[in-house]
């Protein structure tokens, strides 16, 4: 066990103390215990064997050096979509009603509800810390507008810890949209603790899109874990361009039959961008299907990790669960661990999954050349194509747009 | 139009190419045939200028340019078209996607201005009826799934877009049907001209009923070690490839 990065946490909480309402103050209390007593995660966790959270903090962040001021110059309605829909801002990972645009039902809770357990150390962590906890909630027969998340982070006079925490509920037959964005000034580390929780009740649809371009001392754990209930269907959507760490945990209960849940995955990283991805889908109910493409392109000293656990029940029969990684490495330098976890004890199912890592494909390449297109032009033209079949799941034009320029600015130049 | 001399090549530290020379001028179709292993593709691919091969000796002119000091694209830029015995498959690409960015780098490099929209779509159609090949084909991902006709078609497609100086086609009639081969050989036949020319490599006479050669080459061993007309692909068909290989294998064993 690391004394100091614990001890510095415990000192944390103790100068944040006062500031905890009383009702939740036991809570984060057993919360915090669960942190001391199970320590960040480091290279002999298994879960955590490539993505040492422990080592990377202890080396690149300082929680005594946690500035807790709200103050920013930041202007957060420039960075809104012009767009119809719910605008919701987060200053160093606490929601912020006042600053945002509200056009549903939702609503804020200034203390931690007693009701969120934490199932790992950074959900501890995360309960512990966080200021206080957005709720979504849409009732039954309601197409609310998109829900536009945008997380602002502001370390110009120090470093941040933020612990942003929100919990959805989409109704029976409710659908809901949400993008996820995050835009920070100032150089100061920061580390995001991020703790989502959605429960998509029967008939009910949600799709989360989240664009991850951090700057290069923007270190993230994220922990989304999804409830399923009956004919229920579920999207994630994740593209990740760039941050010194990033750790996202996606975690899908199909709690009722018919569960529908589409996992969709890119990162295209360089530099000394680390980007971790555990995913577990675990089946409980009979007739679900679960899809799931994560794509990845590695260039200069980048590092992936792709983790994908299927878990199929003994109850779960007629199961689809579908799987399947694959990366390019365009760089000696760069390192990819990908693994597939299968756990199947239903026997009338049907389950594939598969990993690559391959080079750029030169016969590919040489067949475009040998057209007349010149080898830089001709690398992207095969690199978007491969990106670009990660984008079909998203809900919105211009955010596929988005991402898209993003992945042409960075192939391309 | 194009002139090899004496040319040599390795693959991986082994000479598959041992001495070419070939000279082939405007208009003229020149047929290249010889049994599997002799060099053929390798012919082709060096011409093309595939990355992996070592030139050890000899010389490529193609319209008064060192060909071999060219990169791939720009000996494509240049006017030469390589129609691939095996078509690769891109997953996600669409012939009409990288064509038109083909042809579009292509004009630049002539100093041509580039094709708008409407244009390209023009020209497309026209040459789309010349090789009979679909549309809804060329939306699709690249050669995924394409049958083999498909993909020959496709390559002749392309380089009836592209309108080359020099064709080269490694086997694009093998296992073609009947009725494909038909196609194949209408498309090349029609785009034939006096300031182009063509390298037909094949293994059986069969196309060379559709599509007639002004010379046919025997290349077996790394060289070419018999030219004649047309007589001589039906010769070798009649007699095969042994007496070729025991005329010219024997020498090697002396
Ligand atoms: N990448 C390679 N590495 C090693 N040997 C090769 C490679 N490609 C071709 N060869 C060898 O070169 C010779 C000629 O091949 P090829 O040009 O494909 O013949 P053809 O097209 O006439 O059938 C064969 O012996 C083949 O095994
Ligand atoms: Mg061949």
């Amino acid at each position: 066990m690391d004394i100091s990065v614990i001890n510095s946490i415990q000192e944390q909480f103790n100068k944040n103390e006062a500031t905890y309402l009383a009702a939740s103050l036991t809570h984060r209390k057993s919360a915090l215990d669960f942190v001391l007593l199970h320590d960040l995660p480091d290279r002999k966790d298994e879960e955590y064997k490539y993505t040492p959270v422990n080592r990377i903090l202890k080396k690149n962040f300082d929680f005594e050096k946690i500035v807790t001021s709200n103050s920013t110059h930041l202007n957060f309605k420039d960075h809104f979509y012009k767009l119809k829909g719910n605008h919701l801002v987060f200053l160093n990972g606490t929601y912020l009603p006042a600053q945002s645009i509200i056009l549903n039902d939702i609503c804020c809770q200034t203390e931690v509800d007693s009701k969120q357990t934490f199932k790992d150390v950074f959900d501890a962590l995360n309960v512990a810390f966080c200021k206080n906890s957005l709720k979504i909630e849409v009732n039954e027969h309601y197409r609310p507008q998109p829900f536009f998340i945008y997380y602002f982070y502001d370390s110009e006079q120090g470093q941040v810890f933020g612990n942003p925490n929100i919990q959805i509920t989409a109704h029976s037959n409710t659908r809901i949209q949400i993008l996820e964005k995050t835009i920070s000034t100032g150089t100061h580390p920061v580390f995001i603790n991020k703790k989502v929780g959605v429960h998509v009740k029967a008939n009910a649809q949600v799709n989360i899109t989240k664009i991850q371009n951090y700057k290069k001392h923007i270190f993230q754990v994220y922990n989304l874990e999804v409830n399923q209930d009956a004919q229920s269907t579920f999207n994630s959507n994740v593209y990740s361009f760039a941050g010194g760490l990033i750790r996202n945990n996606l975690s899908i209960n199909q709690l009722g039959e018919h569960c529908e849940s589409h996992m969709h995955g890119l990162y295209l990283i360089t530099g000394h961008s680390h980007v971790d991805n555990h995913t577990s889908v675990n089946h409980t109910q009979p007739n679900s299907y679960s899809n799931e493409l994560y794509k990845g392109i590695l260039d200069e000293n980048a590092r992936a990790v792709f983790n994908g656990k299927i878990f199929v029940r003994p109850e779960a029969q007629k199961t689809n669960a579908f799987q399947s990684n694959q990366n390019i490495n365009l760089s000696d330098s760069a390192s990819i661990h990908t693994k597939p976890q299968l756990e199947i004890w239903a026997d009338d199912v049907k389950c594939s999954h598969g990993c690559t890592v391959g080079q750029m494909d030169e016969e590919a390449l040489f067949y475009l050349r040998a057209r007349g297109i010149g080898k830089n032009q001709a690398k992207a033209l095969i690199l978007i194509a491969f990106s670009e079949q990660s984008l079909e799941y998203i809900p919105f034009e211009f955010v596929k747009e988005e991402i898209d320029t993003l992945i042409r600015k960075r192939l391309i130049g | 139009m194009i002139s090899i001399k004496n040319l040599h090549a390795n693959i991986e530290g082994k000479e598959i190419l041992k001495g070419i020379n070939l000279e082939v001028k405007s208009g003229e179709v020149h047929a290249i045939m010889g049994p599997n292993g002799s060099g053929k593709s390798t012919l082709a691919s060096v011409l093309a200028g595939r990355d992996g091969y070592e030139i050890t000796e000899g010389s490529v002119v193609f319209e008064d340019k060192n060909l071999l000091d060219l990169e791939a694209e720009e000996r494509a830029r240049e006017g030469i078209f390589l129609a691939f015995q095996y078509p690769v498959e891109i997953p996600g690409v669409s012939t009409t996607n990288f064509l038109k960015t083909a042809m579009n780098q292509i004009r630049q490099y002539r100093g041509e201005k580039s094709l708008d929209a409407v244009a390209f779509l023009k020209l497309m159609k026209a040459k789309m009826k010349l090789v009979e090949i679909d549309q809804a084909l060329l939306s699709r991902s690249l050669n995924e799934g394409f049958s083999g006709g498909e993909k020959k078609r496709n390559e002749i497609f392309q380089m009836a877009m592209l309108e080359p100086k020099l064709a080269i086609l490694d086997e694009t009639d093998s296992g073609l049907d009947i009725d494909a081969l038909r196609i194949v050989a209408h498309g090349v036949n029609s785009l034939k001209s006096k300031d182009n020319a063509s390298i037909l490599i094949t293994h059986y006479q069969r196309l060379l009923d559709y599509i007639v050669p002004d010379f046919v080459h025997v290349l077996f061993d790394g060289k070419i070690v018999k030219t004649g007309d047309k007589s001589l692909a039906m010769e070798l068909e009649k007699k095969g490839y042994d007496w070729i290989k025991a005329e010219h294998g024997s020498l090697e064993t002396i």
